[in-house]
């Protein structure tokens, strides 16, 4: 029972992190595309993985804009906004 | 070890489906954002804030404090004072699942090191002390500033409940080079409000709206006795909830020709019926309270970034406010007044940044703010990290300029300079009782270290 447990939440924590995935960078590929008017594939190029890429330098920010090669994005503080 | 290799397999197996369709490219990809992103995440700042602030009255007065204490201004007498701040916010958020989302904030702000009080006390248990927990400074106590979870119901309409993100609001984030840290407006109400919302949001053709109506119930009660309404001195009972309600509207567009982005916000909020004074359990003068309190304001806010493909960025608050004070506090009249009050007062707050445009100076920021406001506003801003009060001043003129400059992504430097003028206040506490027109001018230097991690 104990081993099927562990399978489950294996396989629901790995799912769950796809899932998760997929919202941060296509937030940030929305982001560019809104706000700089970049094509899909200019902004695919621009969503950088890593501890030190593009993505999540946008998802972090804490000061008022980033800039992204030739973009500028406005950071959002989800927690400072009241229905996200 | 056979537990490890069920795991593995059962994950192997499970995920077959996805590793076909996905590059080994975005596999790994996909792995390290795993890594980053859980349910839960946290981040935060820490600020040392140093302050020199003098104060000046142009004009003799005499006012009396809320716990009685009378306090006698001379013509032309200064004071000055030092202030070591610390200033500490730990965010945390989580997000179980696409529709319900958490964030809370733990807060703590205390002068350095206090140890002699003069016999002083902090506020602790006062009236209004709920609405700047931990902000306001106090000793090393941490609050929750905010907590909040919102459900969305769908995915334009989203429901929100808890300790919400209410002050810091536009133009505060100007200042402080980040993005907007509160939901109201800060000439809406700079207090922290526990309530519910129900939030529309939709776009179109690039044109983002957001629409949301709030509730905030404020509670009026003897909190030692919880089975029944007070009553004040006239025998009636005291309302246990006002009834506070804000209705917004916003509005925002990226990516245009003249700017990088245009941010609109129109706020209404109302209460009335608040009776902040009656204290069942307080000796007979100071239970000596029928007053009530309403408050009705339209605020608009605007912000522009990026105007002309440049650094500059513009910021425009407009309040048109009204009071109404009623009944009597120990005999000495009520809010802004001796009797019966009705009062219109507005103020506006206009905001300049200039991002330096030289990669030397690390999108440095130089920025301007003038405030204006008119002798019966009510002004309120309890998460105040300045000591001239630039926001609340009444019938005055106050002005801030800084110099932001960036050290690197999670260190930053300020200085600055705030002047105030504040040239109405009322007899008892600032707010209630005869008007006294003053002439108090206050300045400051200021610097500032944050560090955000």
């Amino acid at each position: 029972m104990s081993k099927m447990l562990l399978s489950f939440v294996a396989v629901f924590a790995l799912i769950f992190s796809f899932g998760v995935y997929a919202g941060a960078k296509d937030d940030f590929i929305n982001a560019v595309k809104t706000q700089c008017g970049k094509s899909d594939a200019d902004a695919a190029a621009l969503a950088t993985p890593g501890r030190a890429g593009n993505v999540i330098k946008l998802k972090t920010c804490s000061s008022a804009t980033i800039t992204v090669g030739d973009c500028t994005l406005q950071c959002k503080d989800a927690s400072s906004t009241i229905g996200g | 070890m056979l537990k490890k290799l069920l795991v593995l397999s059962a994950i192997a197996a499970s995920t077959v489906g996805v590793t076909q369709a996905q590059s080994l490219e975005e596999r790994v990809e996909a792995l390290e954002y795993a890594g980053y992103e859980n349910w839960w995440s946290f981040s935060g700042s820490l600020e040392y804030r140093y302050d020199t602030v003098e104060t000046t009255h142009n004009k003799a007065y005499t006012t009396n404090t809320f716990n009685g204490t009378s306090v006698a201004r001379t013509a032309g007498e200064k004071n000055s004072a030092k202030h070591h701040r610390v200033f500490t916010e730990l965010d945390m958020a989580a997000t179980p699942s696409k529709k319900l989302s958490f964030y809370g904030r733990l807060a703590m702000t205390k002068y350095m090191n206090t140890l002699n009080k003069g016999g002083g006390s902090y506020i602790g248990d006062g009236a209004f002390n709920e609405l700047g927990e931990g902000q306001g400074a106090d000793n090393s106590k941490v609050f929750f500033e905010r907590a909040f979870v919102n459900y969305s119901f769908t995915e334009n309409l989203t429901f929100t409940v808890g300790r919400l993100p209410t002050i810091d609001g536009a133009p505060k984030h100007f200042q402080e080079g980040r993005p907007m840290m509160g939901q109201y407006p800060l000439l809406v109400f700079g207090g922290v409000f526990d309530g519910m919302a129900l939030t529309y949001a939709n776009s179109h053709n690039g044109h983002a709206f957001k629409f949301r109506g709030i509730y905030t119930p404020f509670n009026q009660r003897d909190i030692g006795v919880t089975h029944k309404p007070m009553s004040n001195t006239a025998g009636q009972d005291i309302k246990e909830n006002v009834d506070a309600y804000s209705l917004m509207a916003e509005y925002e567009k990226t990516n245009m020709s003249w700017a990088r982005r245009i941010h609109l916000i129109y706020q209404y909020l109302h209460f009335g019926g608040l009776d902040a004074f009656t204290n069942p359990n307080a000796s007979t003068a100071q239970a000596s309270s029928t007053t009530n309190f309403n408050v009705t304001r339209h605020v608009l806010n605007l912000e522009m970034n990026g105007i002309a493909n440049t650094g500059l960025s513009l910021g425009f608050s407009y309040l048109m406010g009204n009071i109404k004070g009623t009944g009597d506090f120990q005999t000495l009249g009520t809010w802004y007044g001796t009797s019966n009050t009705d009062l219109d007062g507005d103020a506006w707050i206009a905001n300049l940044n200039y991002e330096m445009p030289f990669q030397v100076l690390r999108k440095a920021i130089l920025g301007f703010e003038y405030i204006n406001s008119d002798d019966d506003v009510f002004l309120y801003d309890t998460t105040a990290k300045n000591k001239v009060g630039l926001y609340t001043g009444r019938g005055g003129k106050s002005m801030h300029v800084f110099w932001m400059q960036p050290i690197d992504q999670n260190f930053k430097f300020r200085v600055g300079y705030q002047k105030s003028e504040n040239k109405k206040t009322n007899f008892l506490g600032g707010y209630v009782g005869t008007p006294i027109v003053i002439d108090d001018e206050a300045t400051a230097f200021y610097s500032s270290l944050q560090f955000n991690f």
